[in-house]
């Protein structure tokens, strides 16, 4: 059996000889001039691009002495929040442990005296699986689990990294950013919620009015 | 506004319509995503790929998938599965080819698209469907040793402890009792692969020097 | 290169053990082989008379999983399909998903979706611009290139939370909204960008190591590379204008101004011309997202589909059942669909199979690198050894998403 090719196009190629390419502009494609065979000029414009570099805003950080500044939507670590008794606001529904995608979450629920009648007797996050995806928060029907801001995880063994719950515990104050943000986003579309909605035309800022603009579009 | 093409149109074309009822293929039911589909016997897959390709008014010229689906309660249980594009009309076809296990086998494609090796590698490494007429049928993904073929609806998502059995029993094995309790303190029994494949060792039911 | 080619292999028999060939393993540990691609190379001299690329070192199974998963808990794994875009993985796999359950997503959350894909371009070429020059051996421009993708993960961050594998996109819309100042700072960081661009090409267009290292190296034709199922620059790099987001559009690209590139010659030199243009017009359709876009929600209001408000959660019964069922039973009707989006590398693929179980019954990724890849072979076999580093470097492959 031998193989057939489809005849090649005459003609150029970039034509839109194919109903589903568009008339497009071809990349120009140029020869080198005078300087850049001789290499010499090209060479001494990167040098000098490069020299001037060190001149210019540093975008690196130096890490272990400059720490990352995160916002409210950075996502750390995973944490519990805790009532204002220092009990976890969790009941232990389970439905972050069936969301998580990669199964980080450990759940055994217990029964208490009052009138929520639940809460974790064990609840256990292993840090080493945790992607930081931010489902468990977005599901979580309690406000009970947020994203912390804690990005440094260090350990000595495997055991270090799974967080029980004294371990995950944090009190409302020191989540205060996290939560607030959490209830603005996931307020979604609901106009009776109970954080007031940000206000119009925040998205035509005025910093960047009449700026100009290259390149246009329209 | 730069000027589009037309949007994808459907490509249930006259064209199409003679083809397949010259090749006594039949069309799918409508899809949610609005690409037409035909069901096509595996004995006339390949010259009325040639035809799809080659003809004017269709002119399917680049092969953009191919896979398989399980279908273990179903007659024939694969579906082999082809998505074309028509670049010339812009225009997308799904076909459909139905492959028996008990002859787990469907005519290559690679010499109308040279695309489909690759692919075909691929489905006959996760299905164990096997391609008439490939030139060069290897797994792709899965190590050249592995016994099983693993997107196959029997085989368990951990997958199975192949480290201690290297039995094939008739073909394909992908059952649970492949999860032998290995005696504890016990480690598995190393390979020796420098005298060769495993015994018993083979890629699927089909005999193996067909390719 | 064809005639050099049919050449040797007349003067040498291939089966002729005696003959001088060299066989070269390269990788899967080689640092240009992005990531963990073995060619197996028979060598003739400096001439590279065969090759047989393999790849399967990163496979994962993530279609196995797919058929286990919720279809929101497979979103982080498309993330890690090409770890160089994720969003724009994510934003295939939430269109293929509500294509077949029929979820209207909101103007601005499509704008979003639009404004990410094409910030995950920039992003994705913009590496390749970096490791691509470093694998030619232009150093610096790294540096700078990756400088830039890091200003661009600063923003990224304050809007997703994370810097890459986001996990940004939700069925029916996305996680969060933008904020003014998300806002602003992308304006920014797309006005200063075409400077940036300009001084990529001063860097490397009319350097000549890297001109004479990329003109006429891996050439294919138009034919072969349809033949060959490539898609993408690489595609469009043969003198083909096929590009998904104007053969098929989806998202907001109908609406949208911009140009798509196309090459000539088809060799690595076009492929990076193309790559650099394509910079430059992504550039332009996200200014034109950010000048003007759409308000309204973030993420549907469908609530059959889509998770209640936070504040009725806590507060009514319904909602909380409500909450409970979308996360746990929430399935689309049965049904096929395949759906493809423009990624950075190509044609993006889902073809979704339901059975209307709360996990896909199928999914196959059509990835575009893994098609891709096998244009390698026709680009470097009848070439110099070490051209091949160029054609690997100018094809740009990832092999998360070739190995799935």
């Amino acid at each position: 059996m031998s193989r057939s090719v489809i005849p090649p196009s005459e003609g150029g190629g970039f034509l839109p000889k194919y109903g589903a390419a568009v008339a497009t502009p071809m990349v120009k494609r140029r020869q080198l001039n005078r300087n850049e065979r001789w290499f010499f000029v090209p060479f001494a414009k990167a040098l000098l691009y490069t020299f001037t570099r060190m001149f210019k805003r540093k975008i690196t950080r130096q890490y272990p002495e400059q720490k990352l500044e995160a916002g409210a939507s950075f996502h750390g670590l995973p944490v519990l929040v805790e009532k204002d008794d220092g009990s976890p606001r969790c009941v232990a529904c389970g439905l972050c442990e069936f969301v998580c995608p990669p199964r980080a979450i450990d759940i055994v629920p217990g029964e208490i005296d009052n009138e929520i009648e639940r809460a974790p007797k064990e609840f256990v996050i292993d840090m080493l699986r945790c992607i930081e995806c931010s489902y468990c928060e977005e599901v979580c029907p309690e406000e009970a689990i947020v994203m912390s801001k804690d990005y440094e995880l260090v350990g000595r063994k495997r055991e270090d990294f799974v967080w029980d719950l004294p371990k995950l515990l944090r009190t409302q104050e020191s989540l205060r950013d996290r939560l607030e943000f959490v209830r603005k986003t996931y307020r979604r579309w609901d106009e009776n919620a109970e954080i007031a909605p940000p206000p119009s035309g925040v998205f035509r800022d005025p910093a960047w009015a009449g700026r100009e603009r290259p390149n246009e579009g329209h | 506004m730069a000027d589009h093409p037309v949007s994808p149109s459907s490509s249930k074309t006259e064209a199409l319509a003679a083809l397949v009822s010259e090749f006594g293929a039949e069309h799918l039911p409508d899809a949610a995503d609005g690409i037409a589909g035909i069901l096509v016997d595996r004995d006339s897959w390949l010259e009325l790929a040639r035809q799809l390709r080659d003809q004017e008014d269709l002119r399917f010229d680049l092969l953009v998938d191919v896979t398989a689906v399980d279908w273990p309660d179903r007659q024939p249980r694969f579906e082999v599965v082809y998505h074309l594009w028509s670049l010339t009309h812009n225009r997308l076809l799904r076909v459909k080819v139905g492959v028996p296990e008990e002859q787990a086998e469907c005519p290559s494609v690679v010499l109308v698209w040279g695309t489909a090796n690759w692919h075909e590698r691929e489905v006959f490494d996760m299905y164990g469907v096997r391609f008439a007429g490939h030139p060069d049928l290897r797994r792709i993904l899965m190590p050249d040793d592995y016994p099983y073929h693993p997107l196959r609806k029997d085989f368990p998502l951990e997958g199975v402890d192949n480290s201690v059995s290297y039995r094939n029993e008739g073909g394909v094995l992908m059952t649970q009792e492949l999860f032998v309790d290995r005696p504890a303190g016990q480690d598995p029994t190393p390979v020796d692969r420098s005298k060769g494949d495993p015994q018993g060792y083979s890629d699927g039911a089909a005999p193996a020097d067909e390719s | 290169m064809n005639t050099v080619r049919e050449e040797i292999i007349t003067t040498h028999d291939l089966n002729d053990l005696h003959a001088e060939h060299l066989e070269l393993s390269m990788g899967p540990q080689h640092p240009a082989t992005h990531g963990v691609l073995q060619i197996k190379l028979r060598l003739d001299g400096e001439r590279v008379i065969h090759a047989d690329p393999i790849v399967g070192y990163l496979h994962r199974g993530k279609e196995k999983h797919a058929e286990h998963c919720t279809y929101q808990q497979f979103f982080p794994l498309t993330d890690r399909l090409d770890y160089l875009q994720p969003l724009a993985n994510e934003v295939g796999f939430a269109l293929t998903v509500e294509t077949l359950a029929g979820i209207d997503v909101p103007l601005r959350a499509q704008a979003i979706r639009t404004l990410i894909c094409e910030l995950m371009r920039l992003s994705a070429h913009l590496i390749w611009v970096g490791i691509g020059g470093l694998d030619i051996g232009a150093t610096s421009v790294y540096f700078y290139a990756f400088r830039e993708r890091e200003s661009l993960f600063d923003i990224l961050d304050k809007l997703t939370g994370l810097r890459t594998n986001q996990e940004y996109i939700r069925l029916g819309g996305v996680g969060a909204d933008l904020d003014a100042e998300v806002i602003r700072e992308l304006r920014q960081w797309i006005a200063d960008f075409p400077k940036r661009i300009d001084e990529f090409e001063m860097l490397l267009s009319g350097n000549r190591i890297f001109y004479e290292r990329m003109k006429g190296i891996g050439r294919i034709t138009a034919q072969q590379a349809i033949d060959l199922g490539v898609t993408g620059p690489c595609l469009r790099a043969t003198g083909v204008g096929v590009d998904l987001r104007r053969a098929r559009p989806y998202l907001l690209y109908s609406e949208l101004d911009f140009e798509i590139p196309v090459g000539t010659e088809g060799d690595a030199y076009d492929r990076y011309l193309v790559r650099v243009e394509e910079l430059r017009q992504s550039t332009r359709i996200a200014e034109q997202l950010l000048k003007d876009l759409p308000s309204g929600d973030f993420i549907a209001a469908e609530l059959k589909d889509v998770l209640p408000p936070k504040g009725r959660v806590y507060t009514s019964m319904e909602e909380m059942i409500h909450q409970f069922k979308i996360v746990t039973e929430w399935c689309p009707p049965p049904g096929e669909v395949y759906q493809a989006t423009e990624a950075a590398n190509g044609e993006l693929g889902y073809y979704l199979v339901s059975t209307g179980g709360r996990s896909a019954y199928k999914l196959k990724i059509r990835a575009p690198s893994f098609v891709n890849l096998q244009s390698l072979k026709p680009m470097i076999e009848g070439g110099y050894f070490s051209d091949v580093v160029a054609s690997i470097a100018s094809l740009h492959f990832i092999m998360g998403e070739t190995d799935r």
